[in-house]
């Protein structure tokens, strides 16, 4: 199981939880505020009060530790700032993903540490403006997830020593007996830059890059189980 | 005496200040609903909160009509600075709904207040009376999502969820695919888009790879065939598929490609 901790059970950090709810993660949820960490544990996750003053409580829900992503989404942005600070200095590895709620603080929690910032005012407003302009996508989208065969989005780590490690995206094919669609990555060379694929694209894929891809569940898992061969 | 008399001078010039700092912004007001009478096609948004100036500021970039309805002097003086149009008033208000969504030529409705039950009165109050006005309600809370519904909201938007989504992506787990546009979102200059194929258009009979889409940076995700919704064909293959008329294509790419696709349709349809 994948260790995932949440900071802050806020409306953003309930609805990630709610969507890590499986057995594929071990979500804990740490939160300053007794009726939350109340609301959590009803809820069905695992959740303690913090106050943290120190580094111990990081510790003890494994940052530095065996967690493997950090969701810093408190209603609060000081403390949020806070927590990702002492969180990296825990772990170089782990992956934090940082609420912010004006677009100003994302250079600050980038600094602190974070490897991306989220808005919900922005998502909100992003969707909001998407369905004036483009207003059939939107229905058509919802209904094409509501089908029986599932198409997801997944973002697949590239293995070190893989069949793709070191290749040129210009001498592979790399969607060949497959049907999934690659759709980019993130370079981790870059900094998590993204690149969409272009067809005259010559970029050299490392391990550690994450290919975002389309496709049905079972296709992703296919790829991926070939990639860790 | 003479300090009686000069209370009475302040007592009345701060009065007469008064009277007349309202009588400008009651002009003000009236001159901004004569402004708003003149535009077409007008976007109201209740509430200039976070969310609100987001939009607004995608709308500007975008050439579209809209008009700020909020009662804050903070969210006011921001509208006031990036000079958009922008109305001082209390939103529950019948007159003021009345004066500035049912007297003008308003086709969407955005209620981005984070208090559900202003959002849900606004609602209420334009459907009871014009039900063809597009309306697009952020809900605040989780619990009240099934209400808007019921109040016949076009469309409703958690934030909160959307973000989520947004996050689990990230670390690796499979997302439902209507959420890959919120993802996009993140990635600048790269947006996701449909493309109707009109009877008529030169495309039919033809394959991908026979067409300008195949020479692009475009990504066709899906195809609806001739626009029905439960027919599709996923990541068609450009060697093989052939257009139909009134197909529907779910593409990703560069902004500027997605355009050059679309003005080449209605230049054959010319």
């Amino acid at each position: 199981m994948r260790k995932i901790v949440i900071f802050g059970y806020s409306k953003t950090g309930r609805e990630i939880a709610k969507l890590l709810l499986n057995d594929e993660y071990d979500v804990t949820v740490i939160d300053e505020n007794p009726m939350l960490v109340a609301l959590a544990n009803e809820e069905g996750f695992f959740a303690r009060q913090t106050t943290l003053k120190d580094d111990k409580v990081l510790t003890e829900v494994g940052i530095g530790d065996g967690a493997e992503v950090l969701f810093c989404v408190s209603d609060d942005d000081s403390l949020n700032l806070f927590v990702t600070f002492s969180a990296r200095n825990l772990d170089k590895k782990i992956k934090i993903l940082t609420k912010i709620i004006k677009k100003e603080d994302k250079k600050k929690m980038l600094l602190a540490g974070a490897n991306r910032t989220i808005s919900p005012y922005n998502v909100g407003a992003a969707k909001a403006f998407r369905i004036i302009q483009k207003p059939k996508l939107s229905r058509v989208l919802s209904k094409f997830s509501a089908l029986k065969n599932k198409i997801s989005i997944r973002e697949v780590v590239i293995p070190e020593k893989s069949f793709l490690d070191g290749v040129s995206l210009n001498k592979v094919d790399i969607s060949k007996d497959t049907n999934l669609i690659f759709l980019g990555l993130l370079s981790k060379k870059m900094g998590e830059k993204f690149i969409f694929f272009t067809k005259d694209i010559s970029y050299k894929l490392n391990a550690g890059d994450i290919l975002i891809v389309i496709g049905s569940r079972k296709d992703s898992r296919i790829f991926e189980e070939k990639l860790w061969k | 005496l003479v300090v009686m008399g000069f209370l009475t001078l302040v007592l009345s010039s701060s009065i007469v200040t008064n009277a007349l700092s309202e009588k400008i912004s009651t002009i003000r007001e009236g001159k901004m609903l004569s402004q708003i009478g003149k535009l077409t096609n007008l976007i109201v948004i209740f509430g200039f909160g976070r969310m609100g100036q987001v939009l607004a500021e995608e709308l500007k970039k975008n050439h579209k009509n809209f008009v700020v309805v909020d009662l804050s002097d903070e969210n006011l003086t921001k509208a006031k600075e990036l000079e958009y149009p922008y109305v001082c008033a209390d939103a529950s208000n019948y007159n003021i709904i009345n004066d500035i969504v049912f007297k003008n030529d308003v086709y969407k409705v955005v209620l981005t207040t984070n208090n559900d039950a202003i959002n849900l009165s606004i609602l209420l109050t334009i459907k009871a009376k014009k039900r063809d006005i597009g309306i697009i309600a952020r809900v605040n809370s989780y619990e009240n999502i099934k209400k808007f519904y019921i109040a016949k909201a076009d469309h409703v938007i958690f934030p909160y969820q959307t973000v989520a989504e947004v996050a689990v992506e990230y670390i690796g787990n499979s997302v439902r695919f209507d959420t890959i546009d919120n993802i996009l979102v993140q990635k600048e200059s790269i947006t996701l888009d449909e493309v109707s194929i009109p009877k008529g258009s030169d495309y039919i009979g033809k394959k991908i790879s026979e067409t300008v889409l195949d020479s692009l940076s475009i990504t066709i995700i899906v195809i609806f065939k001739k626009g029905d919704r439960e027919n599709f064909v996923f990541n068609p293959d450009p060697d093989r598929y052939r257009f139909d008329a009134n197909d529907l294509i779910i593409i990703i790419g560069e902004e500027k490609d997605i355009f050059n696709i679309k003005d080449e349709i209605s230049r054959q349809m010319l």
